[in-house]
Order: structure tokens, then sequence, then C-alpha cells
């Protein structure tokens, strides 16, 4: 796709509003590349890098070494979509799982409560309500972004 | 049809603005995925053939089901854990972010751990942390929406031999994390991704655990 990398650049300063910490997961993964084995490098990845170890003498590339390949824009791209939909799949199925463990003890009511020991303001979730409205919401999200993400050429 | 720049845009944005309406906060969905995966555990020892009661006391159904936002001391009878029961002599519990003893001396927090009852009891009565000896299981639970890196799977490797051999399950959503899977693939503590609840991924977790406990059940 053209100007990918522009548009995952212009796009993850709307992550980092959504959240910083799925942002500076995605950073960091870009930063730190695909790592993949010698044999797993394309033929002309491969034939490139040779060349460069060939020059200097040195022993060519085998099966055990492992390179380090630059995410490119589709992929930053692509990689940026999945995490969107991992992280809309994890909160509905998370609030999910917890309705499941009512259920499962038998325990009435859809309240659940994140508290510290002695917390004067603990979090309650009405985690009924939260769960239809995380389920709607990633059949959206998935939607939205399943054109995109064919589009986008996979890495894998 | 190629997408074109502006649709691709369109896409991600609506996708980010539907996400913003449900997304709590990062410290809150992350203890929501920790309590989705205690529900694994806790499926996995009423598959394993147990009976289950969620408490906060042992003895009856809490009135509000409370769980740790940071990890805290076993004894604090504040929140709520399941208690399970195969007989009247093996019973086992399951907790959400607290502290047990490695075997270095030092304690260490587990964000889901099974754990033997008598040894929980013992941990309430004396107010000191459960023993990693009498740890069944644990699952090091990390929220990450894309690919973790090294240093998650050398902290959890740490975690790990301190809390012994085959105990300990690292397990995340993201379902690519080549680096992290390759460094955990020879060894007995293992690396679950893909683990969004109740998922294909996560009913492996699941089964990891379940035999854990069942073999612990035959050798009371």
């Amino acid at each position: 796709m053209e100007q990918s990398g522009e548009i995952y650049e212009e796009l993850m300063l709307q992550v980092e509003g959504l959240s910083g910490e799925i942002a500076q997961q995605l950073r960091a993964e870009v930063t730190r590349g695909r790592l993949v084995r010698g044999f797993e490098l394309s033929a002309r990845e491969r034939r490139l890098r040779d060349q460069r170890i060939t020059d200097t003498e040195s022993a060519r590339i085998g099966r055990a070494d492992v390179a380090v390949i630059e995410y490119d824009g589709d992929q930053r791209l692509r990689l940026l979509c999945e995490a969107l939909v991992t992280a809309a799949r994890t909160m509905a199925a998370s609030r999910r799982a917890l309705i499941g463990l009512l259920e499962l003890t038998d325990l009435s009511g859809n309240q659940i409560v994140f508290a510290d020991e002695d917390d004067p303001s603990p979090r309650v979730l009405n985690i009924g309500v939260q769960a239809r409205e995380a389920e709607w919401r990633r059949g959206i999200v998935e939607q939205e972004l399943a054109p995109l993400q064919q589009e986008l050429s996979s890495w894998l | 049809m190629a997408v074109s720049r502006d649709a691709a845009l369109a896409a991600v944005r609506a996708a980010l603005d539907t996400l913003s309406d449900v997304y709590v906060d990062a410290a809150t969905e992350s203890d929501l995925y920790e309590a989705a995966l205690l529900t694994e555990a806790v499926r996995a020892a009423r598959d394993a053939g147990g009976t289950v009661l969620l408490t906060n006391d042992g003895h009856s159904r809490p009135r509000a089901v409370v769980f740790r936002r940071s990890p805290g001391n076993l004894w604090n009878q504040q929140f709520t854990y399941a208690k399970v029961t195969f007989s009247p002599t093996r019973i086992l519990e399951i907790h959400l972010g607290v502290f047990v003893l490695a075997t270095s001396g030092v304690p260490h927090e587990c964000d889901v751990a099974v754990l033997d009852h008598d040894e929980a009891q013992r941990s309430r009565q004396a107010n000191v942390h459960p023993r990693a000896s009498k740890l069944i299981a644990a699952i090091e639970a990390k929220n990450y929406s894309a690919p973790p890196g090294l240093n998650i799977g050398r902290s959890f490797l740490g975690l790990s031999t301190e809390l012994g051999p085959g105990k300990s399950f690292l397990a995340f959503p993201s379902s690519h994390a080549r680096s992290v899977e390759t460094l955990l693939a020879k060894r007995s503590s293992e690396c679950f991704s893909g683990v969004v609840p109740a998922s294909p991924d996560a009913d492996g977790l699941r089964k990891h655990i379940e035999k854990k406990i069942k073999n612990w059940v035959v050798q009371g």
C-alpha cells in the first residue's frame, strides 16, 4: 500500500491517545524488527547478506543464524491493525470470562470490584453491561479493519 | 479493490474511536485480563473434578467479588479467591495477585496462583507468605496486544526458576512472539501466545493447568 509507513506514523499518535501502553508495545516491536532464521530469509535478502559476508571472507549464513528484518510500512500498519483487533477481542473475552466465573459459581449480580488493600476508591465494574458493550464493539472493530488487513501483505 | 490511503486512515480511526468507548485504562484492562485467566484456572480445576466455591472467608459466597488491583498478601480476607474441593483431604485455592515465597527466600507476585489449601491456611494463620514448594501452578499474565519482547521472556524465566520447575505459564493475547517462544521452547515452564480468554489457545493453557491439578490430586 502506498504511503503505509506515513499512515502508520500518523495513526500511532491516535493509538497513544487510546492507550499509551499499546502504542509502546507497538513501537518496541517495530524498533526490534522481526527475528528470522537464516534459512527463512528470502533468496534476494540472503544473497545480499551473503554477498556482504563474502566480501569480508567470513562464513556464509547458515541454518542456525538469526537475522533481523525491519518491518516495512505495510507490515507496521498490519501490526497496528492486529494489535487493535487483539485488544478488542481481549476486552470482550475478558469481560465475558468474568460473567462465566459468576455463573460457574452461582453468584448473582454482575458487579466485579477491583481494589487495593484498604482502598478508599475501588473500581466497581458492571461486568454484564460492559461485556455486552465490548462484544458489540469487538464486532465493529473487526469489521472496520478486515478490508485493510486483507490488503496488507502478510509477513508470516 | 485496493484500499486507499484515506480509507485506511478512516478505518483505523473508526476502530480506535470504537475501542475508546469501552477501553477503561491500561491498568484496569490488565486487571480484567488477569481475572479472566483466573477464570481459566478455575475452569481447569472444575474440569479436573473439583467443586468450586468463590469466597472471601473460605466458607461462604462473597457479597461482592473483589479482586486485587496490585499484588498483596494472601491472608487479607478482603479479597475473593476460589476454593476447590476434590475430597475432604484434597483441597486447593486459586488466588489473584498474591505473593509466594520462592526457593531463594524472596516473595514474588503470582498473577494467578493455584495453591494447596493447607499451605494457604498456614499463610492465613501465621501471616506468612505461602511457599513455592506448595504451589501447584502459576500464570504470569501479560496483557500484550502486540508481540512482547525478549525482556518479558527473560523476567518470566527468572520468576519460573524461583517458583520451581514446570509450575509457571506465561500467557499473553498477542499471537506473535517469536523471540519469547524461542527462548522458552526447551524450558519446563511454558509460553502460551494468543491467549484471549475462551479461545483455542486459552484451551491449551487450561488443559495444561488441569493436568497439573490432576497430578496433584492423585499424589494426595
